[in-house]
């Protein structure tokens, strides 16, 4: 699944580590989620969409594609 | 790297705490049964004249040395965790974050899989030389498939 979590972080100047910190994962994991090698669970979508004070659907980009529909 | 049984669901570092204070318990009871391997087999020949061959008394003296040394080791590592902030945040996430978990879920999958087909093989060809091992080979996976179903069972109705 594609994400904008980079782009995002970039824009307001935010290290892989604080996000990280701030959403209690490992700097890995930021990691797999903007190289779209991992999907986030329901929770850290929405601890990451918290964090930047965005939607869930403004990071996360769905494609019926990802899920075979 | 996740170790073997080592998720946790704890939010915060005085839930963790509570987590790492529980293996520490769990590595003393470890030690207790290491202990207690030890003693029997070293006691099984000399008070109780029971006759061992020198392999098995060497493989439950190792098992018995096994135990005790991975707990001391575990035990001691978890206390240092205990009294470092840092170490404790960094021990957290390693057993906390999803990714890890999911890895983790899919390494023991897997791993599961070879087991599986290691007890058939091992079964298949010594159980020409030794029957016995079919039978036993066979109870292991029944008990792991029993495990299976009723543990199944049981997230079914809570989830």
């Amino acid at each position: 699944m594609q994400t904008k979590i980079q782009e995002l972080r970039k824009t307001r100047k935010i290290t892989q580590n604080e996000l990280a910190d701030a959403v209690d994962v490992t700097r890995q994991t930021i990691i797999s989620l903007e190289n779209g090698k991992y999907n986030a669970s329901l929770i850290l979508a929405h601890k990451i969409a918290q964090f930047f004070k965005v939607s869930i659907e403004d990071i996360f980009i769905f494609s019926e594609e990802d899920e075979n529909i | 790297m996740m170790g073997l049984f080592c998720a946790s669901k704890a939010k915060n570092n005085e839930e963790y705490k509570k987590v790492i204070k529980a293996r520490m318990n769990t590595m003393v009871l470890i030690f207790v049964i290491g202990l207690i391997t030890l003693t029997v087999s070293l006691l099984a020949e000399k008070v109780w004249t029971v006759k061992i061959s020198e392999h098995m008394l060497g493989v439950y003296c190792g098992g018995g040395t096994g135990l005790l040394a991975i707990s001391i080791i575990l035990w001691i590592k978890n206390k240092v965790i205990l009294g470092n902030e840092a170490k404790l945040k960094e021990s957290r996430l390693n057993n906390t974050d999803e990714r890890l978990k999911e890895i983790s879920n899919r390494a023991f999958r897997i791993a599961t899989i070879f087991l599986l087909i290691a007890l058939y093989v091992v079964g298949l060809i010594g159980g020409l030389f030794y029957p016995i091992l079919v039978q036993v080979l066979s109870i292991l996976v029944f008990v792991f498939l029993a495990a299976y179903v009723v543990t199944y069972k049981i997230y079914e109705k809570r989830m």
